[in-house]
């Protein structure tokens, strides 16, 4: 069986939501925008559209005249637009509007204000301003001003300094078992201080990282290790869904192939991964041929003038298939939400462990290879 | 200059856009509210809200109900937003009712405060 043929490209991606290339917005930055969508779905934003109270624009007042006016215009402009975004028809005018629904949603009321909900609005209405042809800067410098924010915001708080912050957070708000254990190990409340400088130094890094094109995948990867290490040490706190937002935000700094992938992979391969592209390359743009031409090369990718042998090129054909984002995000949910506690919390920590050592760039050939050298 | 030239209205509303971010963080650095200047977590406090109209006091639904803000709770933005919404509910839909409000609020373990209003 020829398996070009399987796995090959195919046309309009309209009406089809699985798919994210071929539309007119960037691939992974489509893709984000589906998944934040379904996001804000899944976490009952439409029950938040409602109509003005206490807004920071006091104009807003006027509909309240008419109860319930601007709180059903607002949920057929977010239900209409986020199905046209899934639906591949006005990506980018859809993406504007849902990010104005939401902008508009939080203006016309303060107790609703929060940052999770904020830094939606912010992704969509920025995918949808920037064109097909060009990278999401303006999501970059996004997120750099997200953490500049946040790092100056705490740098400047005294009690940021001296742990006070850290500690009545975690002793007295949330009682954190780990933290319950080991602070009265050291004087002077130096797990707090240590806890709140990282997440400081963490937070100027990404901001600094973001701005340059060199250092924006060290930027995700700090985030990444950031955010996951206080998911795991807060025992599966996400901070409203600010944590999934940010995850999501990250789609943006992928640099998706421009026309394509092409795959060659040894027989013993072919065998696991067929199956395993059928069901996350939704977009059918990977095309799998047999052979390597090397018995030291199992897997080869190559797409934009390049080419990935082995562990590389799997990771990048993982990278870069809608499906296998979408399959985690479905597996993120059912486990915190089905699977009785903690199990399903330590299954989500050791899929992201697992991810992680996949996805971080270490040389494992080398590693294999290396022995220690006896004085 | 030519990466200015081609800047479309869409890169300019979005650059605005940023813009106006980073001047809310800015404007954070002299007013005592943290909204829309990325300022999560940065402070945390306990607090407790108790309305009083006509002589009577608000049960924790009523107080839900005129806020849209849990009377008993913890704050993990600035407890001036909260301030900020009570102070305008009263100055405008509440006027008339001359309710009497009293915060206690205890900012990152502090010593516990009042803020009462009116003001």
């Amino acid at each position: 069986m020829d398996l070009a043929g399987i796995i090959s490209n195919s046309a309009d991606p309209r009406g089809k939501p699985w798919r994210v290339v071929g539309t007119a917005m960037v691939p992974n930055t489509l893709l984000m925008g589906k998944l934040v969508f379904l996001l804000l779905l899944s976490q009952n934003f439409l029950g938040k559209i409602r109509d003005p109270l206490v807004p920071f624009i006091p104009f807003l007042d006027v509909f309240r005249a008419w109860p319930g006016l601007f709180e059903n215009v607002l949920l057929a402009l977010f239900l209409g637009a986020g199905v046209l975004l899934l639906m591949n028809i006005t990506v980018r005018p859809a993406s504007v509007v849902l990010g104005l629904v939401v902008m508009l949603d939080l203006l016309a009321s303060k107790p609703l204000f929060r940052n999770h909900l904020f830094i939606c609005g912010c992704l969509f209405l920025l995918a949808g301003l920037h064109r097909k042809d060009e990278r999401p800067w303006m999501i970059y410098l996004q997120m750099s001003v997200i953490y500049l924010g946040a790092f100056l915001n705490k740098m400047l708080e005294p009690d940021w300094h001296t742990g006070q912050f850290m500690h009545n957070w975690l002793l007295n708000a949330r009682a954190n078992p780990f933290y319950e254990a080991v602070y009265p190990l050291l004087p002077d409340l130096w797990l707090a201080k240590l806890l709140g400088w990282t997440a400081i130094a963490s937070e100027v890094a990404m901001a600094v990282c973001f701005l340059v094109p060199r250092t924006r995948a060290l930027g995700v990867w700090i985030g990444l290790i950031f955010h996951g290490g206080l998911f795991v040490m807060l025992l599966g706190e996400n901070f409203g869904h600010f944590l999934e937002d940010i995850l999501l935000a990250y789609l943006a700094f992928l640099a998706w192939p421009r026309s394509g992938m092409q795959a060659r992979a040894s027989a013993a391969v072919r065998e696991w991964l067929v199956p395993l592209l059928r069901v996350l390359d939704w977009d059918r743009q990977i095309e799998l041929e047999a052979g390597t031409g090397s018995p030291r090369v199992w897997l080869t990718a190559s797409f934009d003038g390049r080419t990935l042998e082995n562990i590389a090129a799997l990771r990048s054909l993982l990278r870069y298939s809608a499906g296998f984002y979408v399959i985690l995000c479905v597996w993120y949910v059912v486990a915190l939400r089905l699977i009785t506690p903690p199990f399903g919390f330590v299954a989500v920590v050791l899929t992201g462990a697992a991810l992680l050592l996949l996805f971080l760039p270490i040389p494992w050939g080398s590693i294999r290879r290396w022995k220690p050298s006896v004085c | 200059m030519n990466r200015v030239r081609r800047l479309s209205p869409g890169h300019w509303l979005g650059l605005a856009f940023l813009l106006m971010q980073l001047v809310s963080i800015g404007y954070a650095r002299f007013v005592p509210e943290r909204f829309f200047c990325w300022a999560p977590y940065d402070a945390h406090s306990r607090y407790q809200v108790t309305i009083e109209v006509d002589g009577a006091q608000l049960s924790p639904d009523a107080i839900w109900d005129r806020y849209h803000y849990r009377a008993n709770a913890w704050e993990p933005r600035s407890v001036y937003n909260l301030f900020s919404i009570i102070r305008q509910y009263e100055s405008t839909y509440g006027k008339d009712e001359n309710a009497r409000v009293t915060v206690r609020y205890s900012i990152n373990g502090h010593p516990e405060r009042l803020w009462i209003w009116p003001e």
